[in-house]
């Protein structure tokens, strides 16, 4: 968003000048194109076009949404009480083993430990931020599911001068969540007392020990402490503040999948077995991310009460494993469960499986077991992937040279990146006008162009059972229909023959075809349209090995489909075409 | 036009003149007067309206976040002109609301949104939401009150609709369920209200309140119309049965002409009063008709005048 309050075209500006001389009494019957006028009229027309692009500036930098500046951004959801998020730091889980010594009970692996992992030859530094201790077993310590992070342990010191000081920290790249604050009463004393971050803090009172840290207008970071009063425990005047960091470069090192522990005391070698690769470094959040996540963390006020507050608060707090969210109350599950609220997490494509796990207990501990309503549970649900077939026909200008087979690829692409920049998410919709309109835009030679949409889910067959099958498509199905298959499957075994599933023309009932369509048997299942359910009855599937059936539908609006809940809108790109036809653009004279 | 209020009594006045002749020298006033006015003629171009003009634009920024400051105008066609700071601060801190989303002063609500996040989820909010939003009262009730609880009580437990008790079920009558009554439809209202009220979890009961109107007779004596002469006593003569089922949830008045006609509509938890009260102790309150009418009545016109739903008659001819 802009505001524009005044016009900032040069020529527009003279020429309004000249209108407004020219309604004066004393000027009206001035030549301005004479050459002495017009030059002073142009040094007039250009200081007010600075001054105005200045004042315009200024206006708006004063908002959030039309700021362009980092520093007024940053000012701005400061003010909504947002704090922005820093480069975050790639992490792993690794199962470390060592040898034990002879008489050698127990092992202490320090904080810091070194372990370095390469991506596309770039070799990065991975620490663990905490101590860990194994017992010996089996002649052999292991320290199972340690967390390391990326980064370049660095530490800052400041000596605590007063309340109103804040203590930069002069450095861009700072995870800022992998941050300890320890406070010495003085210098000289080793005894420290760990502060913590006022994000994570559950309550704050007259004792609590708590930071707060900033990005600042030249991207370096602000520390502060609380002035006694309000927030906390305030370090006596002449304390040694130590913070110690990660210098990270955050998503670069995503994706490490081995790593080399560097020698415990210089000669023990210890083994590495990796649980989970690097996964979750992002860089600062983006000016883009700031006016979209700050607005709707002010509305959840730090409280988890409505669906939104839901998505708005784990966005904001877990962006760099997780790509989207969406929530939705107990009472609109299907079936309802009252007394909750589900989520679903779509997180970013390196995250394994093990990450995901942590995120979601990580979500439960530290968000909505403290934030939302008593007796509310939460329960995460996977996202439902759900298939678009798109059959696409395209007419092409037979006077333009252009190759078909080129234009095909080249709408097809097209066809992909709709999906991967407007799709693929969670409330997403797909909207075919707006694809037709980026194919017709494609070339100059695309005359006009259709696409005929079917809807398809996939199920893994469990071969050799005779079983129940349901297919819940997320919209509403078209009504059986007298010329057309409505409901169509993807090939598969049945009593040693190759089959398939079809509706039966003008009705709901499901049957299986061969492929020379004999109807080999007469009801296998129905379909509800309203509800867009497809049901196959005690299907028993050859024993081929694992298989996934496909069950394709047409929906009962094939220019809008508006998933549900956590599903989420993907392309089939195996059952999608463009097809290219050549338009000779002459009228005929016989159909 | 600029949509900048100022109120002299709490921001400071911008009194803006010219002071193109008082920054030349004095000689250009009498040697070249018209170089003085062509800049006085410049300045006034940057202070209008005119492409370009930015001299409002700094003026503005003093107030541009100042939401008491930004006000809505009205065009010619007596539609609302928006004010885009007000718009620019709510988009800030509205999640999607203009101020054109608001039934009435967008102002205010924009001051207290915080205040409204804040308690969002209470009974409040809800209040607070349908004031704002489509200017309607609404009743939040809690249905799980009403579920039928077997041997909740000595004697035994009632359940249908003469005990308001009922079994419970998926929907309205369980725990985690909340009730609206409200005059508008729950379409209107659905997705805005869930996403800004509405706890998650819980079922969402809505009651569309059809707001009737009911009049009671009261008359002063027999032959002379109270109306006219506000002295007269009041006589209450009888108490008349119910009318009809339970009409509405707000107290509605009206008063008519002449004495022989209907009179006013209260509640029924006033007219209960009425039911139990001699004719002395009304006069003793009220002493006349115009007395009892006013709007300083202690039962008309304050709280002891409470929301029922059952409208009764009473009619002096009755005796």
């Amino acid at each position: 968003m802009t505001i524009k309050n005044s016009d900032l075209d040069f020529v527009n500006i003279k020429q309004s000048l000249i209108e407004h001389f020219g309604q004066s009494e004393a000027f009206s019957d001035y030549d301005f194109d004479g050459s002495g006028l017009s030059s002073i009229l142009d040094v007039l027309a250009y200081n007010t076009h600075i001054n105005a692009l200045t004042a315009n500036m200024a206006i708006n930098e004063s908002f959030l949404g039309s700021a362009q500046i980092r520093s007024s951004v940053l000012a701005h959801a400061a003010a909504l009480g947002y704090t922005t998020k820093s480069r975050t730091s790639s992490s792993a889980l690794v199962t470390l083993t060592i040898d034990a010594l002879v008489g050698e009970d127990v092992l202490t692996l320090p904080a810091g430990h070194s372990f370095s992992g390469d991506v596309d030859e770039l070799s990065f530094t991975f620490t663990n931020r905490e101590q860990s201790t194994a017992f010996k077993l089996n002649d052999k310590f292991v320290f199972e599911n340690v967390r390391i992070y990326e980064g370049v342990s660095k530490t800052s010191t400041f000596v605590f001068s007063g309340e109103d000081n804040a203590y930069v920290i002069a450095d861009k790249n700072i995870d800022t969540s992998q941050m300890t604050v320890k406070v010495f009463s003085n210098f000289n004393t080793s005894q420290y007392i760990n502060y913590i971050n006022i994000e994570n803090a559950v309550t704050i009172n007259e004792d609590s020990k708590v930071y707060i840290i900033k990005e600042i207008s030249n991207g370096y970071f602000e520390l502060f402490f609380s002035d006694g009063n309000v927030l906390g425990q305030m370090p006596t005047v002449g304390s040694k503040i130590q913070v110690e960091y990660l210098r990270t470069r955050g998503p670069e090192s995503n994706g490490v999948t081995s790593f080399t522990a560097e020698l415990l005391n210089g000669t023990r070698p210890i083994s590495t077995e990796v649980i989970s690769n690097s996964a979750g470094g992002s860089e600062k959040e983006s000016l883009t991310q700031i006016k979209r996540n700050a607005p709707r963390a002010f509305t959840a006020q730090q409280r988890l009460v409505t669906a939104d507050d839901y998505e708005n608060l784990i966005k904001s707090k877990f962006s760099s494993h997780i790509s989207d969210v969406v929530a939705w109350g107990g009472q609109d599950n299907i079936p309802p469960e009252f007394g909750k609220v589900f989520v679903s997490l779509n997180f970013n494509g390196d995250v394994d499986e093990p990450t995901k796990l942590a995120t979601k207990e990580l979500i439960s501990d530290n968000l909505t077991s403290n934030l939302s309503i008593m007796s509310i549970d939460t329960k995460f649900v996977d996202p439902v992937d759900t298939y678009l077939e798109l059959a696409c026909t395209f007419n092409i200008d037979a006077a333009k040279t252009v190759s078909p087979e080129a234009m095909q690829v080249a709408v097809k692409n097209v066809i992909r990146s709709h999906f991967d920049t407007t799709l693929e998410t969670f409330d997403a919709v797909f909207r075919r006008s707006n694809l037709l309109k980026d194919i017709d835009d494609l070339d100059t030679a695309i005359l006009n162009s259709r696409i005929d949409v079917k809807g398809q889910q996939r199920v893994s067959i469990e071969t050799n059972l005779q079983k129940d099958y349901t297919f819940n498509f997320p919209y509403a199905l078209a009504a059986p229909d007298n010329d057309d298959h409505i409901i169509t499957t993807s090939i598969f075994k049945y009593q040693g023959l190759n089959v398939y599933i079809k509706n039966k023309i003008g009705s709901d009932v499901l049957q299986i075809f061969d492929l020379d369509g004999v109807i080999r048997e007469k009801n296998i299942g129905n379909y509800i349209p309203s509800t867009g359910v497809v049901f196959l009855s005690a299907l028993a599937v050859d024993n081929i090995g694992a298989m996934v059936l496909k069950v394709s539908v047409v929906p009962a609006n094939t220019s809008t489909i508006r998933p549900l809940r956590n599903y989420i809108i993907n392309l089939d790109d195996d059952a999608s075409y463009a097809r290219a036809v050549i338009d000779l653009q002459s009228t005929r004279v016989l159909l | 036009m600029y949509n900048i209020e100022l109120n002299p009594s709490r921001n400071h006045i911008s009194f803006h003149n010219s002071k193109v002749a008082e920054a030349l020298p004095d000689f250009y006033d009498s040697e070249y007067p018209l170089f003085v006015k062509f800049l006085e003629t410049y300045y006034d171009y940057m202070d209008g309206d005119a492409n370009g003009s930015f001299s409002r634009l700094i003026r503005d920024l003093f107030h541009s976040r100042d939401i008491s400051s930004l006000k809505s105008s009205i065009d010619n066609s007596g539609n609302p002109i928006h004010n885009e700071f007000l718009d620019s601060v709510l988009e800030e801190i509205g999640d999607g609301l203009e101020s054109s989303s608001f039934y009435n002063n967008p102002r205010m609500m924009t001051r207290l949104i915080a205040d409204f996040y804040r308690s969002k989820g209470t009974q409040i909010s809800a209040e607070q939401f349908f004031k704002a939003f489509y200017n309607e009262d609404v009743e939040v009730t809690y249905p799980k009150k009403n579920i039928f609880i077997l041997n909740d009580k000595l004697g035994g437990s009632l359940v249908g609709p003469d005990s308001l008790h009922y079994i419970q079920d998926d929907k309205r009558y369980q725990i985690f369920s909340v009730l609206l009554k409200t005059g508008i439809p729950f379409n209107d209202y659905e997705e805005l209200y869930r996403k800004m009220v509405h706890p998650a979890g819980f079922h969402l009961a809505a009651d569309v309140v059809v707001q009737g109107l009911a009049e009671i007779n009261v008359r002063a004596g027999l032959t002379t119309d109270p109306l006219a002469v506000a002295e007269a006593p009041l006589q209450l003569v009888a108490l008349a049965s119910p009318l009809a089922a339970p009409l509405f949830t707000l107290l509605t008045m009206k008063s008519t002409v002449p004495v022989d006609s209907t009179f006013a509509v209260s509640s029924a938890k006033t007219l209960e009063q009425y039911q139990y009260m001699p004719l002395s102790r009304l006069n003793d309150i009220h002493g006349t008709v115009a007395n009892w009418v006013s709007p300083a009545s202690v039962t008309m016109d304050n709280d002891n005048v409470l929301m029922s739903d059952t409208s009764y008659r009473e009619d002096a001819d009755e005796e």
